[in-house]
């Protein structure tokens, strides 16, 4: 994977724009979706993804292949939207949520998910999350990343994923208890 | 290994990414522990769901013709800087040129003595100017204040400006307001 990465990279380094064209074909839905998964906007998702890949554009050797190469493109995006905030001087915070206090384990209603009826749940209860906690859980079950390499894209320690990941899933559990126990509104469309 | 460590590593044991070592002690681990197994069996669960999510894709038709014109505005712009550069290098030869062939004349003496006996004592001015200023920017300004160059540039781009004692306040007040002109000090 790295090696075909390295190859195109080259070859875009020397202006080679039918190697954009294949990288952009192959790695723009990780890029999207990640964005996706943290703002829920899917115009902003296309701004970050054509900003990434400009970067790819001007800066294709800064990828070294130390760490995966979707680990990179997530780090650039991740960068991206913290510039798009600053530039809209909205404040950005990454922290959110990791000092809060979980409201108590629940039972963890296993059955819920067991459908394709109750995937719905998830997804609701995925939104409530904050962003920092949203993005671990997309990063760890959607793009299957190991933590080191979530931690690296990140920008933060690996205990500082773990710690996000463990609150994630203990929300995640309360939202999905609340649903089954007709606490929280929820209609499955 | 402590039960929070364990607790800590289970999402990567879920989705197969976790390393050997780690592995090997949290499914020990999970031989002894049934709070364990549930919540393993949960995150599995959780990892189905969110893997099998329709997420959208990304737009890759309409992103690539996005691109692609980014990226000739690119293009463009650099072309149109390396003109730039070279215009504005060639500029400053020329400039150069001038303050070599008019350095001698005036560093032999600088205190010059017109016929009619006074004395005019000249004093000197340093400037930058911006990289955008053009050659006939920058002459017309020298020509119009009563400017030289006497030095310059120096490796950050300082050039030494020479003028009368007198007008040199005045010089300076001009100099300022320029837009040509990124900085100046009375030396």
């Amino acid at each position: 994977m790295s090696e075909i990465a390295i190859t195109l990279l080259e070859r875009i380094s020397k202006g080679d724009e039918m190697a954009m064209k294949e990288f952009f074909e192959v790695n723009s839905n990780v890029v999207y979706r990640y964005v996706l998964s943290r703002e829920n906007n899917e115009v902003l998702a296309s701004e970050i993804l054509n900003e990434v890949m400009l970067e790819v554009w001007k800066k294709p050797l800064a990828f070294e292949g130390r760490s995966a190469l979707s680990t990179w493109l997530i780090s650039i995006a991740r960068f991206k939207v913290i510039d798009y905030y600053r530039a809209q001087k909205r404040h950005y915070s990454d922290e959110l949520d990791d000092q809060m206090e979980d409201e108590g384990v629940e039972d963890a209603p296993i059955h819920l998910l067991d459908n394709e009826r109750h995937a719905g749940f998830i997804s609701h209860c995925m939104e409530q999350l904050s962003v920092s906690h949203r993005e671990v859980v997309h990063l760890t079950f959607f793009e299957e990343l190991p933590y080191p390499e979530i931690a690296q894209a990140l920008t933060c320690s690996v205990g500082t994923v773990k710690s996000r990941m463990f609150h994630a899933k203990e929300k995640l559990k309360q939202c999905v208890a609340r649903i089954s126990r007709g606490e929280i509104n929820y209609e499955f469309n | 290994m402590n039960s929070t460590n364990h607790h800590y590593n289970l999402p990567w044991l879920v989705n197969g990414r976790l390393h050997d070592e780690e592995k090997e002690s949290l499914e020990s681990a999970l031989d002894e522990s049934q709070e364990l197994r549930d919540e393993k069996e949960y995150l599995s669960a959780m990892h189905q769901t969110i893997k099998n999510q329709a997420l959208p894709a990304a737009p890759v038709e309409m992103g690539w013709s996005r691109l692609k014109r980014d990226i000739h505005q690119q293009k463009k712009v650099k072309r149109t800087d390396g003109w730039r550069v070279a215009t504005i290098a060639a500029s400053f030869l020329v400039v150069v040129q001038a303050a070599i062939i008019t350095l001698p004349m005036v560093q032999q003496d600088m205190t010059l003595t017109p016929l009619s006996s006074q004395s005019i004592e000249l004093s000197t001015l340093t400037v930058k100017f911006s990289s955008t200023a053009t050659e006939a920017e920058i002459q017309a300004l020298l020509l119009e204040n009563n400017l030289q160059i006497i030095e310059g540039p120096s490796a950050i781009g300082l050039y030494v400006l020479s003028s009368n004692a007198a007008g040199r306040s005045e010089a300076y007040m001009v100099l300022s307001s320029q837009r040509i002109i990124e900085h100046v000090q009375m030396d």
